[in-house]
This record gives C-alpha cells, structure tokens and sequence, in this order.
C-alpha cells in the first residue's frame, strides 16, 4: 500500500500532524470557527516546496526492492531534478531519520526506515477486513450511510448536495 | 403453570416499545444501563427456562444421566407439550450455546488480533494510522486501553472536530461501552427476539459518547459537525449493513440531529402527567413485569425440579 502527503514535513520531524491529504467535506461551522491555510500550497503550481520533494524522494525509495542509490532516485522521478539536489534531499531524510543509508562502493544505497505505522496500519485493514461483523466488536465512530441518510445529513449540517466522487 | 412456562421465551417482545422509547426520551447513559439490564436479565431468564424444559421434556430418554424424579408425571405436567417442547428445546439451547461461544470467542479474537497489529507501535493512548481508508475506532484493552485512527479521517476534521473525535473515543474506552455492547449482542444471541434491544443500545452508547465529547469540547456542534463529515467521508467504506431496507433514518443522522437540539435532560424520567411520561412508564412498568415473570416462571420451574429430585 502506498500513502503520501500533500503537505510538508512538519517542523518536528514527526510524520503525521501534517496538513490534509485530500478533503472535499466542508461544513460552515469550520468555516465560522476559521480554517487553516490548508491548500495553499496548491494554487502554485510550478514552485515545489522542499517538503513536496522529501516526499517524492521518500516515496519513490519505498518502491525500491532494497537499498537504492542517488542515481537510481533521479531517474526513478524524472530528469528535472539535479543529481546533487537528490542527495541534499537525501541528506536532510537522513537528519530527520525517515532514511538510513550504508556505504555501497563509492557512493551510498538509501533505505527508507521502517515504516513502523504503515506496518501497522496494513495489519489492521486485514483485521478489519477479516471481520464481517467488526461492528459488533468495535465501537466505530461512524457506521454506513444509506442514500436517503447521506441527504438528510447533508440537509442538517447546512451542505449543499455536491456531486458523488468514487 | 400451564402455559405460563412458554412466557419468558416470548415476554422479551414486550422490551420492543421501552427500548423505542427510552432511546428517544432517556439521556443515552441512562437508556444504555437500563436497556442492557433488561436485556441481560431476560436473556437469562430465557434460557433457564429453555434448560428447564429440555430437562422435563428428555428426563424420561432412556440411558440419560438426570435424576429419574425430574420426569415424574407431576412435574412433566407442569409442562404442555413436554415431549414436543423437551425434544425442541434441545436443538435451540444447543444453537443458543453455540452460538454465544461463538460471539464471545469471535469478540476476544477481534481484539486479540487488533492489539497485536498495534504491537510495533509505541505505546500511546492514540494509534494514527496511515490509510487512505477513514475510519477510527475504540480499541479497548484494560491497561492498554486505545483510540485507532487513521490519517484520512483526521485530514478530513478541523482541529476542534479531532478533539471531539477522540473525546467520544475515550468516553468509549472510560464507560468500558464494550460491555454493555457484548451483553446486549450475547441476550440477542440466547434469544432473537432481544434483537431490537441490541440495536437501541448500540445507538445509545454512541449517543452517550457523543454526550460526553460535546461535553468535553464544549460545543455540541463541533461533535456534530466531526460526526458529520466522518460520515460522509467514509460513505464509500464497504460496510455489511442492509442500509438499503431501513425506511427510516440510519443511526448517524439521527445522533447528529440530536446533537443540534439542546442537551438532554440528565432528569432520567418523565413525569408521570405527560403523555410521552405515561407511555414510558407504562412501558417501563410492563418490562419489569415480564422480566420478573420470566424470573418467576423460571424459579417455579426450577423449584417444581428440585422437590422432584430425591436427595
């Protein structure tokens, strides 16, 4: 399973306070209490923020088979990136411990650090989907929302109907 | 006792209209007690009785271990139909046995296997996970005690909603819901009439969660509003539910419509000069009346089979 973020790395060097990957749902009480900038980063187009490339870099090592050098990352995402900015970016992973590397000849081969959560939430999904009838085990904060039900929802938290996205 | 011995397998239908009631009219932790009560003691009550009748109605079965007293024809008479009912109660206390075991085994594997896909995480009361499904939910584990959630749900949730999300969480995990769960799933199990009961308290104990977290934030609409957009949200989840058959409103809306009211009266009862007051009493009082009869019929039962034992 693969999982990526389409914020920056956060100050703390911790993974997943970032900002959201993708939301459609907005309801006007968040829009009265003030929403953060949230999509900002969106409406620039061209300018890649450092955070944007740690990701890209750090995703596309998770699809190596094993250690993966500089060179290999550079290729992997497509020639506009210089080769000396792949391991800058390499670099500041490494600072930040989200990729460890060992000497391979001359140059280093990179591996992302284990990816302790996404372990974790791989186990889970199979948990879940192992059990028909996980809600009667666990208490889920929300249960599935028939056609008629989704309206009325809609109707109550002041929405207007937006199209069904899949 | 005639057919009197029959009622505590049927009595449990009379539950219907106070679990109706109490999920509308009671604050949710008080509807969750008392509707778990209910069900648990009718439960039991059901099946001693069903016990009791296979005793009865197989004593005379040659080559059984029960005492030969249990099936003297004073006590066979305090049954109607003691062969039919003896020999069907068998296959039910069976299925009710099994399928109980069944639960219970089924809820402690759930668990089990749930902790230990969290096992290589630290130890934290809160478990993010990164999953593009949204979901999240109350793993409870005495001491190790946690709220699961994955990132897509909190993408989706302004900072105060998250804080609502896991305030509801927690009230899971602090009133141990778990059990008022697994109790009304078990009664609904030893007899399906209870199953309405198991409905009404899963919808109460979300409810009473959801109480306590608009508590604990302080806005009943930021709950509403996290409720809200987790559900719509994770509307494409595939979930086993026959959505499709329910005429009336699912649970979620109806936990959000309540949260936009005013917060319900920790006043448990109605008073008795209202009408909404009279029906819930009337009902309230006709289950405690079945739930004792079905205690009596139960004891009388049992009674009737002890003096028939020679000791």
């Amino acid at each position: 399973m693969r999982w990526r973020f389409a914020g920056e790395w956060s100050a703390s060097g911790s993974l997943y306070d970032g900002p959201p990957v993708k939301c459609e749902y907005e309801c006007e009480c968040a829009a009265a209490e003030g929403r953060q900038g949230v999509t900002d980063h969106r409406r620039r187009p061209r300018r890649r923020g450092q955070g944007e490339l740690e990701v890209q870099v750090l995703s596309a090592l998770r699809e190596a088979e094993g250690p993966a050098t500089a060179g290999w990352v550079q290729d992997r995402l497509g020639g506009d990136l210089a080769y000396t900015t792949v391991i800058t970016i390499l670099t500041r992973l490494l600072a930040k411990g989200a990729v460890t590397r060992e000497r391979a000849g001359r140059s280093f081969a990179w591996t992302p650090a284990s990816d302790e959560a996404g372990l974790a939430a791989r186990k889970m999904r199979k948990v879940l989907d192992g059990e028909p009838d996980r809600e009667a085990v666990l208490a889920s904060f929300v249960t599935a929302l028939s056609p008629d039900d989704e309206r009325l929802l809609r109707e109550l938290l002041g929405q207007p109907e937006t199209e069904r996205e899949d | 006792m005639g057919v009197f011995v029959f009622l505590p397998l049927v009595l449990p239908l009379t539950a219907w209209p106070i679990a109706r009631l109490a999920e509308q009219r009671l604050h949710p932790g008080t509807a969750t007690r008392l509707l778990t009560g209910v069900a648990g003691v009718m439960a039991v009550c059901s099946t001693v009785c069903l016990a009791l009748l296979m005793v009865v109605g197989t004593a005379q079965l040659p080559g059984n271990p029960l005492p030969d007293g249990w099936s003297d024809p004073e006590v066979r008479a305090a049954v109607p139909y003691d062969e039919i009912a003896g020999r069907a109660a068998i296959p039910a206390l069976l299925a009710v046995a099994v399928v109980c075991v069944g639960t219970l085994w089924r809820h402690g594997r759930v668990r089990r296997r749930a902790h230990r896909a969290l096992a290589g995480l630290p130890g934290t009361g809160v478990a993010v996970l990164p999953d593009e499904t949204p979901y999240a939910y109350a793993l409870p584990g005495g001491s190790r005690d946690r709220v699961v959630v994955t990132t897509a749900l909190l993408s989706c949730l302004e900072p105060a909603e998250r804080r609502a999300l896991f305030a509801h969480e927690r009230a899971h995990l602090t009133a141990r819901h778990h059990r008022f769960l697994l109790v009304v799933q078990l009664a609904a199990r030893a007899n399906p009439f209870l199953r309405p009961l198991r409905t009404a308290v899963s919808y109460t104990a979300e409810r009473w969660a959801d109480e306590e977290a608009a508590h604990a934030v302080g806005s009943r609409k930021v709950v509403a509003c996290a409720i809200g957009k987790a559900a719509l949200v994770s509307r494409n989840t595939p979930l086993p539910t026959l959505a499709g058959l329910a005429a009336a409103p699912g649970p979620v809306p109806r936990r959000v419509a309540a949260l936009l009211e005013p917060a319900p009266a920790v006043r448990n009862w109605p008073s008795l000069f209202t009408t909404v007051g009279m029906a819930t009493w009337a009902a309230a009082v006709g289950t405690a009346l079945s739930a004792m009869s079905s205690a009596n019929s139960a004891v009388t039962m049992f009674l009737i089979l002890h003096a028939a034992t020679p000791l």
